[in-house]
């Protein structure tokens, strides 16, 4: 097999795994609604807070990112 | 080309250096640092000269960011005393990664250029600049471990020898418990390397694929869509300031808090 069918096959690769976060933040945006909807006063400060989780369940998906700019 | 389509090449991973100061090369992201940092000093000093005791526009929105700023801190530490002391320094690293983040959308970053090499560059696009905040930042937390609690204490939180001997004094359970919580301790070592790492990464990620896929957008269709990647990246510009800041600072509080909350506690019940 050539190095160039290789890399674009790992390149390939490397965007599948993005979809596993996803799924986590799907996760987590349902717990938070659920939350919501027993609780209404605090609607506001769960969505901040949950507007932070979504960007750390994202960083697994930014380092594949950037390994897919690296190879 | 034509008029649809607007083609530029695609920034590389490392920046490129504009011209060398006897030796040491400066690169296109120091220049946008350079600004960054007379920006926020300039604000600094305005603010200063300019205060009075009925506010005008100006310093009212001035005050209402910086309660928010110190709301949002004191919402993760829970205490006003540790808020107050790492106050300063999160405010001004927010103020300046927000101002990184967003230069990225002016549209004189990718033209200007010197020699066939872009003269500006988002400065937080650039991992050299993450890496030194994220580095910065996480031995800042390490040495004021070490002053609020003594290099012993400090220590003996990687190396737990002493529960592990206590543990044993108690019972065969209570030892092995010990044991587990001894390794943990020095798998701590290396969740404070992995601490640097996921932080520079994720900032410097993000920002990058940002730019990149502007440009990839702008190659594909110029009009009406790129406006969609644009106010996304602002979006993500001002989470990504935000993720940053709170977890600078959930890190100082839980190194610190073990020490100054409790004495706290101590001091308020026995008043």
């Amino acid at each position: 097999m050539e190095l160039e069918s290789a890399r674009l096959i790992a390149k390939g690769i490397t965007t599948l795994t993005m979809g596993l976060s996803a799924v986590g933040e799907g996760i987590l945006m349902a717990k938070a609604f659920e939350a919501m909807g027993r609780n209404p006063e605090i609607q506001d400060q769960l969505f901040t807070k949950m507007i932070i989780g979504v960007a750390m369940a994202e960083s697994t998906a930014i380092y594949a990112l950037v390994a897919f700019f690296l190879l | 080309m034509g008029l649809l389509r607007i083609q530029s090449e695609i920034p590389g991973i490392g920046p490129d250096t504009v011209f060398t100061i006897a030796g040491y090369p400066v690169a296109n992201s120091t220049l946008m640092i350079v600004l960054a940092i007379f920006f926020t000093i300039g604000v600094a000093f305005i603010m200063r000269k300019k205060t009075q005791l009925i506010p005008g526009k100006v310093q009212n929105f001035a005050e209402g960011a910086y309660e928010a700023v110190f709301n949002l801190i004191n919402s993760v530490t829970g205490n006003t005393k540790v808020t107050a002391k790492i106050f300063p320094l999160v405010g001004t690293l927010f103020l300046f990664i927000l101002l990184s983040n967003t230069e990225g959308l002016l549209p004189i970053i990718g033209e200007v250029t010197y020699k066939g090499t872009p003269i500006f560059r988002s400065a937080t696009a650039d991992f050299n600049t993450t890496f030194a905040l994220a580095f910065g930042m996480v031995l800042l937390i390490q040495i004021a471990s070490i002053k609020d609690s003594g290099i012993f204490a400090y220590i003996g939180k990687f190396f737990q020898f002493k529960q592990v001997w206590v543990g044993f004094r108690t019972s065969i359970k209570d030892g092995f418990m010990a044991l587990i919580m001894f390794a943990i301790g020095l798998l701590d070592i290396v969740s404070e390397m992995a601490k640097v790492v996921s932080l520079s990464l994720r900032l410097f990620g993000n920002m990058y694929a940002g730019q990149v896929l502007a440009t990839v957008i702008l190659a594909g269709f110029a009009y009406g869509l790129p406006a969609i990647w644009m106010s996304l990246s602002v979006l993500s510009a001002v989470v990504q300031t935000l993720v940053f800041a709170l977890l600078v600072t959930a890190y100082y509080s839980i190194s610190v808090s073990n020490d100054e909350t409790e004495a706290e506690t101590v001091a308020v019940n026995s008043n």
